[in-house]
């Protein structure tokens, strides 16, 4: 009996797909509604809220504005310390406004009252007075430090750090050719499908908070520290969650908010955030990279020299700390370039700040450094698979210490590119293209390489237990929500059980029946909590050979488990799994559980993927295809990680060609849902995801890597060189709008 | 006086949108008799009118919902085309009608299947979205709307009907009963959108209709939407067609001619200078299509 390879059905999803799934906003619970008054103003200080018609209306309970609440919320929203060292840092205090907003849409005040509609009335009955103050609403401004965000940091530059490698100048001298570049990111909206919402119940003792979140088990530490509530009192729970893509990993002042006005008020308060509200919950990207590059005739890059830029907004998220950290060490990517220097900056401005998404400073690096690959391809009429045969590390080299310490673990990188190349017929697709052309269409076919480093440790939980009926409940601290990665764990632990999977269930999600958990994100479900889950199984399985041992009087090395029987093999007695899951409980023995913490490390899946995309006469482009041939270790299941595949190569579509965040002057964001162009079923793109048969495997026990990201990190590179081979024009920022594209048609 | 029977008359719906008291009259004559004395707005598919009220850009006192009045739903041929303003798109979209085969185009690519099963003509024509589809192919069709209030009726033509982005000239108390349309047989007719996703509204549609003998243009109506204020009819582009054959200099002088007194707004789904060119582009390939297909 094996589950692990195969395409097993999602285990749980007959309730979404039949509308009977929980999310915090379909929670019955007796609790008031918050609704939030925000700031028109970039930069203002707040003279006075007027309250008084508001608390008048009828089922209003209490308006708050910072003055009361933040007397609960006593530290301000920090940077995820797990993954980010703040001393680097200038980290501005973010609890909610007071006296001061600093971007637009910053909520000012709560309201709270008996139902959402009343409330939403009496936050439109509150009139603010502000003093409009000068406001910095662009990097290139902010980066003259005329006008401050804060003006107690001294500086608009929340973080500068040079990543130096080599002697990029001296390499750059002896390059035979030298190239300035400018590549970047525009700013984008995440959208997960379900915006967010958070219930928050403080009873005089104990705090309990239902949140759409990725990372329960930080939030109730980081809900412990802003409040100064012991960890113990503290319960979250994550329901259904309907997507996350690392933007359901930070908190937000509206958030502290509900929970200090629980407090306050000793009831229990909600808040789902409107879709306009989502949207102003959460922007990515707004990266920016100005250098210059050495190369050698031979196609090999030799050199990277130059400064990136990536946006803060208006404070420093639990999240965004990590782009700018991240992104320069995996600029190098798989190839063996060692001369570099990478200016790191972060800058605040006065607009809604920004955290990571899908990808999280991959994305970023990979845009960057495969843009020069292709560069370098133009600039010698090299062809993209040439260059990048030239320069990536080869598998004598693994494993391979990148030049800023990174140790990329196992891979065939060259050996990838070749299989990948014919298995996409990417030089057959080439040529069709250009046939077509030389008939007038616009079609184009590029080709994209990454290099992805996920699993991030440090370490993740899992606990399971045999229970008295002979079920199996595997708990992890992973939170999927959307991928289906409790099923390929149910997939894990049946195997290593040797029982039936239906036998299996995985819980995940709140912080009273798990202790302790880090989460979902940077691709890491399977390998770190599966090993966890696989690990504990493991435990439970020893405990249960101790237990038939006992029963049939024997050494516990006699007792041999296989297929639900535990036999002693010297007699040949048998006990099947449910009697002695029975007996586990019999009084006698200690029950079957095991728990443990895995630590785990990072590892580096990689692959490269192919688009197919045509232009019309207008510059409107459509990705016609995505193909991807990627080596993500063992494959638990392969449906799933193709999954991951269409999701992230839409998400992939949608920042290639679509999405933009467009901040108005004013530092107000000047789009909805009917102008942000998220990518529906017509926008996506066929799919073809082959993953390699000769894997690398990770050193986790599931030799799994990871692919939940993937098709992001490299899509808008590859989606935006099949652009270029359509157009004959040259793009270096996503989105590539249409006009961009007809103007280089022309 | 009519008298409304106020089981029908709910008050105080309550949604994201404020407050707002919703009335559903069972004959038009009570729609009117209602709007005659109250503050309020007729409400017909609202694929429009409720995201405006949930936007909080629209708090009208009243909703009149007229969207279940079977007789403001209907299409009558003659040799003008008749058409109730409750008609919804599918059911243009799903019709042919000889001489008008344009409305079926234009109908079909109204925002997605969901907008086209609920939205009425009626409904997108008087909230007059600069963008919106059926308002260049009335105006190029010379169409008349037939607008009804309690003191009576009276015709307006399409051109003076659509006065502004959002704004048609409707009074106080009146209602969009009927569309007319005149038959235009022997016309190619086309309806081209470019729209940036599915579903949109047009970054610049084009509304097209030409007679052609023997390869001279004898007629030709060319209005676009989403690159004025209201639609743009062409008129300098019809000028340089009419009498002409299709040749590829008369249709490239026709493109340049058509952006003549538009003047596109510039806003996320595109620059004015990425409209004018669209326009330009939008006119040629479909005057060459129709070159191509005589």
């Amino acid at each position: 009996m094996s589950y692990s390879g195969k395409s097993v059905k999602r285990l749980y999803d007959d309730k979404f797909v039949t509308g009977r799934s929980t999310y915090v906003d379909d929670l019955k619970i007796n609790a008031l509604y918050a609704a939030f008054v925000r700031s028109n103003y970039a930069h203002a200080v707040i003279k006075r809220v007027h309250k008084e018609d508001a608390l008048k209306m009828s089922g209003v309970v209490t308006v708050y504005t910072g003055e009361e609440l933040n007397r609960v919320i006593k530290e301000g929203i920090g940077p995820w310390t797990t993954y980010i060292d703040p001393r680097p840092w200038k980290i501005p205090k973010w609890r909610f406004a007071q006296g001061e907003v600093k971007y637009a849409g910053e909520p000012v005040a709560v309201v709270l009252a008996t139902d959402k509609y009343r409330a939403r009335d009496a936050a439109e009955a509150i009139t603010v007075d502000y003093e409009p103050v000068d406001a910095v609403v662009s990097m290139e401004e902010a980066k003259k430090d005329k006008v401050l965000v804060h003006k107690e940091l001294g500086t608009n530059y929340g973080y500068k750090n040079d990543f130096v490698a080599g002697n990029p100048e001296k390499a750059l001298e002896s390059a035979d050719h030298r190239k300035k570049v400018e590549i970047g990111n525009r700013r984008l909206i995440p959208s997960p499908m379900e915006p967010r919402g958070i219930v928050a119940s403080y009873d005089g003792s104990n705090l309990s908070v239902w949140y759409s979140t990725q990372i329960p088990h930080f939030a109730r530490a980081e809900f412990s520290r802003i409040f100064g509530i012991p960890q113990s009192r503290i319960r979250v729970v994550m329901p259904d969650v309907g997507g996350g893509f690392g933007s359901k990993a930070h908190i937000i002042p509206e958030e502290l908010a509900v929970i200090a006005s629980s407090m306050m008020l000793g009831k229990p308060v909600r808040w789902t955030a409107t879709r306009t509200e989502e949207m102003m919950a959460t922007n990515s990207r707004h990266n920016v990279f100005r250098g210059e590059i050495g190369f050698n005739n031979d196609g090999t890059l030799v050199a990277i020299n130059g400064t990136l830029e990536v946006e803060l907004g208006a404070y420093l998220t639990y999240t965004e700390g990590i782009q700018p950290t991240i992104i320069p060490l995996m600029i190098p990517g798989p190839y063996r370039v060692r001369d570099l220097k990478i200016e790191s900056r972060a800058i605040y401005t006065n607009t809604i700040p920004i955290t990571m998404y899908r990808g999280a400073s991959r994305p970023e690096a990979t845009f960057i450094i495969e843009r020069l690959m292709s560069t370098v391809a133009d600039e010698l009429k090299l062809d993209d698979v040439t260059v990048r045969e030239r320069n990536l590390v080869r598998e004598d080299q693994m494993p391979y210490t990148n030049p800023f310490g990174l140790k990329y673990d196992t891979g065939d990188y060259l050996t990838l590119l070749r299989e990948g190349v014919k298995i996409l017929e990417y030089n057959s697709m080439k040529e069709w293209a250009r046939k077509e052309r030389e008939k007038g269409k616009r079609v184009g076919v590029g080709l994209a390489y990454y290099l992805e480093i996920c699993g991030f440790g440090p370490w993740e939980y899992a606990e399971t237990r045999v229970t008295e009926d002979g079920g199996v409940i595997v708990a992890i601290g992973g939170t999927p929500h959307g991928q289906g990665t409790e099923t390929a764990i149910a997939q894990l632990v049946a195997d290593e059980l040797q029982v039936p999977i239906e036998r299996v269930k995985v819980i995940w999600g709140d912080s009273d029946a798990i202790p302790a958990g880090t989460g979902t994100y940077g691709s890491r479900t399977v390998s770190i909590a599966g090993s966890a889950a696989v690990t504990a199984s493991r435990q439970v399985l020893e405990k249960m050979r101790r237990v038939a041992a006992r029963a049939m009087k024997a050494d516990v090395e006699e007792i041999e488990y296989k297929n639900g029987e535990f036999v002693h093999k010297r007699e040949g007695k048998k006990m099947r799994w449910e009697e002695v899951s029975r007996l586990g409980y019999s009084g006698k023995e200690p029950g079957l559980s095991a728990s443990v913490t895995l630590e785990g490390d990072v590892t580096f899946p990689y692959g490269i993927h192919m688009a197919i995309v045509e232009v019309d006469e207008y510059g409107m482009a459509r990705v016609k295809e995505y193909r991807a041939y990627d080596d993500i270790g063992r494959v638990i299941n392969p449906a799933l990680a193709e999954g991951q595949i269409h999701g992230g190569g839409t998400q992939a579509v949608g920042q290639a060609l679509y999405e933009l965040a467009v901040i108005n002057e004013n530092g107000q964001l000047a789009v909805t849902y009917a102008d942000y162009y998220v990518p529906t079923a017509v926008e996506s793109p066929k799919f073809k995801s082959y993953f390699a048969e000769k894997y690398h495997p990770s050193p986790y026990l599931t030799k799994t890597k990871g692919v939940g990201e993937a098709a992001l990190i490299v899509g808008p590179a590859v989606i935006v060189r099949a652009l270029e081979d359509a157009t004959g024009g040259k793009f270096d920022f996503t989105p590539v709008i249409p006009e961009e594209i007809l103007k280089k048609m022309k | 006086m009519v008298r409304i029977p106020f089981k029908r008359l709910f008050l105080i719906i309550k949604m994201y949108p404020p407050q707002v008291g919703y009335f559903r009259p069972e004959s038009l004559g009570e729609a009117l008799e209602f709007l005659e004395r109250e503050e309020a707005k007729v409400l017909a598919g609202g694929q429009s009118l409720i995201p405006m009220l949930k936007l909080r850009v629209l708090r009208p006192k009243y909703l009149v919902d007229i969207g279940g009045l079977k007789e403001l739903s209907y299409i009558k041929e003659g040799d003008t085309i008749s058409i109730g303003a409750t008609t919804r798109h599918f059911e243009l979209a799903s019709r042919r009608i000889r001489g008008l085969e344009i409305l079926q185009e234009a109908a079909s690519k109204v925002g997605d299947v969901q907008v086209r099963n609920v939205g009425t003509i009626g409904g997108s024509v008087c909230n007059a979205d600069p963008a919106a589809d059926y308002p260049a192919v009335l105006t190029a069709l010379d169409a008349t709307m037939k607008v009804r209030s309690k003191k009576g009726t009276r015709e307006v033509k399409a051109h003076d009907f659509f006065k502004g982005p959002f704004s048609v000239d409707l009074n106080p108390g009146e209602v969009l009963e009927e569309i007319r349309i005149p038959r235009l047989e022997g016309y190619r007719q086309t309806y081209r959108k470019v729209v940036r996703r599915a579903g949109d509204f047009a970054l610049a549609g084009l509304a097209l209709a030409i007679k052609l003998d023997s390869g001279v243009v004898k007629d030709v109506r060319i209005a676009f939407t989403g690159v004025s204020q209201g639609p743009h009819r062409a008129k300098e582009a019809e000028k340089v067609l009419r009498d002409s054959k299709l040749t590829k200099d008369v249709i490239k002088r026709a493109s340049e001619a058509s952006t003549s007194g538009a003047n596109p707004p510039s806003d996320s789904r595109g620059s004015s200078w990425y409209r004018l060119e669209v326009m330009k582009r939008l006119l040629q390939t479909s005057l060459e299509v129709m070159a191509n297909e005589s």
